[in-house]
């Protein structure tokens, strides 16, 4: 691979990335910061990204910022803001063509990377807190985000299993936090919660791209070596407790397909096994559950299951009539069963590590999945390649994939009910 | 067989393009220092081909919605197993999608590319249908009717598309309908099969970490040679006026979807991409995030970040379309309509033209990082017949004048349409 990556640490809790690939046409800045995830907390930091690419101390309005980044050859600001276990992450991306592809010879990353600083380091500030008229527009926004979660079924019903799933945990919560805190933000609450994270947070610097560019990683390391620190570090394994009970939940919609969310949960605390074993059950269109609960029995329309990293919980979501939800529950059961048993063969394990190795490998080929990959793996500790991320993968045993099943005990069932052909509620 | 190499001046990007003499045209981007391949075997056949005639019929022939759709799936189930089961041992991501206007196979893989080729070519062509799996497919894809009803995106798109449209068949759901997928057998899934899959009217698309004569060798041996069937396609005759001016509809949302659209001309080939290119620039003029209009609407609070617009083209249509959250969706009709008048009776900005005009091209150019949308822009570009670099230089070059002289006819206030989703 005619791949170049140079990670440095800045300071305390603040590192620095660089990765070069040729063969890319564009180059990326992503700006990072983790700290975790508080219901007390999670609307005013997801709203401060969204603040910061709204303006800037030499861009003020929202439309100058934006007409001078088309005018880098569309250039890009975008923000980050998703949960990791029970952290937060939250950031900006920003985004340009190579210098060598713009027509008239222009040096745009560089002109990029002075305008993501100045939005970081300089925001439009008013009293103390972020400028009132642009702070009510993206707060309104917010809210606007959170009332639409209902919008899409399959997302919603994942959101309201997740509030029983991590019941008093913090991962109960959406990246948006819930509509009270987003009511209650103020300017200068969040200015001051911006002003916190800089602070505190684990920050992650990278600059992915086409062509090296040493005065653009000067500026950003510079920029970021000389702000005052109070590093709280974070952890990024807190496995969800088990319940005693399993609890079932079932809440009402005007939909035509169920929603059934069941959540899974293990104490067995190996990624790599646990991640091959849930692509066997459900994370492939030859799995287990694709190929016996949907496609031979057609018992639902989508069942698939996926892994939550660092809180041990596989999650099975499936689309489903409401006759046949009962039957839907058991064969999903009967499928990690047969995990748990033994009940499969060394080519299905087989299968689903060459695709689960193909995806690793997939990661080179654009700016964004390759920063997503090095950043979970520097939050890991590992800072495994793809490559020894699949040797990892070769050396699971038929042992690992049956211990990583046996472990599972089911924690929760939520249900989306929804109308039968009547309109009325199913029964 | 003669590889023509299509090269981009401007991009220092190539690829080769190869009439194999089975009938299908082969179109493979080499990019040196990707780890995927990217393959789409696609065909000219989508949700709005229910008319056609081939030199076996002496006229037209009709047939139910949702046909191209149920194809796609049932093409995914060989005589002996399941397709997904061969993919299993290559390691590679498969999929299908059948759109308004073509039903593509594809696959994407780090390794084994050559062995999943050969999967894709050979599943592609071989069909097995009986009336048993026939029943079993109109079971699942009811299914996803239903589901879709539930998905408020998707409803407020096809609400403005029926609304948009009288006749054409844009305005039906790609999968159909529960009545229309009914009345499917395993002889008319043979009969459209054997009218649409005929490689003259396929195009295989492949980009990434792949090599021309490699996948050339692996076509020699797998194509069957299709002979030309003078397959034609048609439609109702469709009026220039809309069907209706507004649907609204209520689903369970947290805040009401619109979508927008303005009918126009359909247009084809290279004057179909000179349009789209001109669409999508006054599109970003008229209400795009640096636009007056775009700012005094989110200043105001009347649209958020979700407000977006698209050009919405194929064989027979041509539409372009804005939407997004709004809890005043009839306001926003009315504030774009007014801007638009003002635009046609006072002119367009010159300036924002021209900063416009060169984030269209980084888009372009960035876009070119991507192994898939290399792959999927030479498909589309074979099917609308023109090269995939094209774009590029039909947006260096427009001018101005060009954008100016679109305005009137690409936004008619007279073809206008609003689809509404929104609660009870």
């Amino acid at each position: 691979m005619a791949l170049s990556l140079d990670r440095i640490k800045l300071s305390d809790g603040i590192e620095f990335t660089s990765i070069i690939d040729e063969k890319f046409k564009s180059n990326y800045i992503f700006i990072r910061l983790i700290t975790k995830l508080d219901k007390n907390t999670a609307s005013e930091n997801a709203i401060i990204p969204n603040l910061l690419v709204t303006t800037s101390s030499k861009y003020k309005t929202r439309t100058e910022l934006t007409t001078k980044l088309s005018s880098l050859y569309g250039s890009n600001l975008s923000t980050i803001n998703h949960k990791l276990a029970d952290n937060q992450v939250v950031g900006i991306s920003a985004s340009c063509i190579c210098d060598d592809y713009t027509l008239n010879g222009e040096k745009i990353t560089s002109e990029l990377a002075d305008i993501l600083l100045d939005c970081l380091f300089n925001p439009c500030i008013e009293e103390n807190g972020f400028a009132n008229k642009d702070f009510l527009l993206r707060k309104q926004e917010l809210i606007d985000s959170i009332d639409a979660e209902i919008n899409e079924k399959r997302i919603y019903a994942l959101i309201r299993a997740n509030s029983t799933i991590y019941k008093n945990e913090p991962s109960a919560i959406t990246a948006y936090g819930n509509r009270e805190g987003a009511v209650s933000l103020t300017p200068q609450k969040t200015y001051s919660a911006y002003n916190k994270l800089l602070e505190t947070a684990q920050i992650d610097i990278m600059f992915v791209g086409g062509c090296e560019n040493k005065e653009v990683c000067a500026k950003l390391k510079s920029a970021f070596s000389g702000i005052k620190r109070s590093y709280i570090k974070n952890t990024f394994v807190n496995l969800s407790p088990k319940k005693d009970k399993v609890e079932n939940i079932t809440e009402s919609m005007d939909v035509n397909q169920c929603k059934m969310v069941m959540a899974y949960k293990t104490d067995y605390d190996n990624l790599y096994v646990n991640r091959l074993m849930t692509s066997m059950l459900g994370g492939t269109a030859f799995s287990k559950l694709f190929t016996n609960v949907r496609e031979k029995l057609s018992l639902c329309y989508y069942c698939a299951a996926g892994f939550v990293e660092g809180k041990g919980v596989v999650i099975v979501d499936s689309g489903v009539e409401y006759a046949n939800i009962e039957l839907a529950k058991k064969e999903i059961q009967n499928q990690i069963n047969a995990l748990a048993n033994g009940d499969f063969t060394d080519d299905e394990m087989k299968n689903a590590v060459l695709n689960i190795a193909d995806n690793y490998k997939s990661n080179y080929d654009t700016c964004s999945d390759l920063s997503s990959w090095c950043f979970i793996q520097a939050i890991r500790g590992d800072n495994y390649t793809p490559e020894q991320a699949i040797d990892a993968l070769k050396k699971i045993t038929r042992e690992d994939i049956i211990t990583s099943a046996s472990s599972l005990s089911l924690d929760t069932v939520y249900i989306m009910k929804g109308l039968d052909n009547n309109g009325e509620e199913a029964q | 067989m003669e590889k023509i190499i299509i090269q981009s001046d401007r991009t220092n990007d190539k690829y080769y393009k190869i009439m194999h003499p089975s009938g299908l045209e082969i179109l493979v981007w080499e990019m040196p220092g990707f780890s995927t391949t990217e393959a789409l075997f696609g065909t000219k056949y989508g949700s709005i081909n229910t008319r056609f005639k081939t030199n076996r019929e002496d006229d037209f022939v009709d047939v139910p919605e949702g046909i191209a759709h149920f194809l796609e799936h049932k093409l995914f189930e060989n005589e002996d197993c399941d397709v997904f089961e061969l993919y299993a041992k290559t390691g590679a991501n498969a999929n299908a999608y059948t759109s308004f206007d073509k039903t593509c196979y594809l696959f994407s893989c780090s390794d084994n590319y050559k062995e999943s080729l050969e999967i894709l070519l050979s599943f592609v062509q071989k069909p097995y249908f009986t009336n048993a799996t026939v029943l079993k497919e109109q079971g699942i894809i009811g299914q996803e009717i239903r589901m879709v009803q539930d998905n408020p995106d998707w409803c407020v798109f096809f609400n403005l598309l029926k609304a948009l449209y009288v006749n054409h068949p844009v305005r039906i759901d790609i999968a159909g309908t529960v009545d229309s997928i009914a009345q499917i057998d395993a002889d008319l899934l043979y009969r459209c099969y054997h009218t649409f899959y005929n490689l003259n009217n396929m195009v295989l698309s492949i980009a990434g970490n792949c090599d021309v004569d490699e996948v050339l060798s692996i076509c020699d041996k797998l194509l069957q040679p299709s002979a030309d069937i003078s397959l034609e396609t048609a439609f109702l005759d469709e009026p220039e006026g809309i069907c209706q001016d507004e649907i609204i509809q209520n689903l369970p949302v947290g805040i009401p979807l619109f979508s927008i659209g303005f009918k126009s001309e359909p247009k084809s080939g290279i004057e179909l991409l000179k349009a789209e290119i001109a669409a999508s620039i006054l599109l970003s003029l008229i209400a795009g995030a640096t636009s007056p209009l775009y700012k005094d609407m989110y200043d105001e609070g009347l649209i958020n970040s979700s407000f977006s617009s698209e050009v919405f083209t194929g064989d027979g249509y041509f539409a372009c379309i804005l939407g997004g959250e709004s809890k005043n969706p009839h306001e926003i009709q009315k504030r774009l309509l007014a801007e638009i008048e003002r635009l046609k009776a006072e002119g367009l900005d010159e300036e924002r033209f021209d900063i416009i005009k060169k984030s269209k091209y980084g888009q372009l150019i960035r876009s070119f990082n991507n192994v898939e949308v290399c792959a999927s822009l030479m498909l589309n570009s074979h099917f609308t017949g023109v090269e995939a670099f094209d774009t590029v230089e039909v947006l260096a070059s427009i001018t101005f004048d060009d954008i100016n002289s679109q305005l009137n006819t690409l936004f008619d206030s007279q073809k206008v349409a609003i689809s509404i989703i929104k609660s009870k």
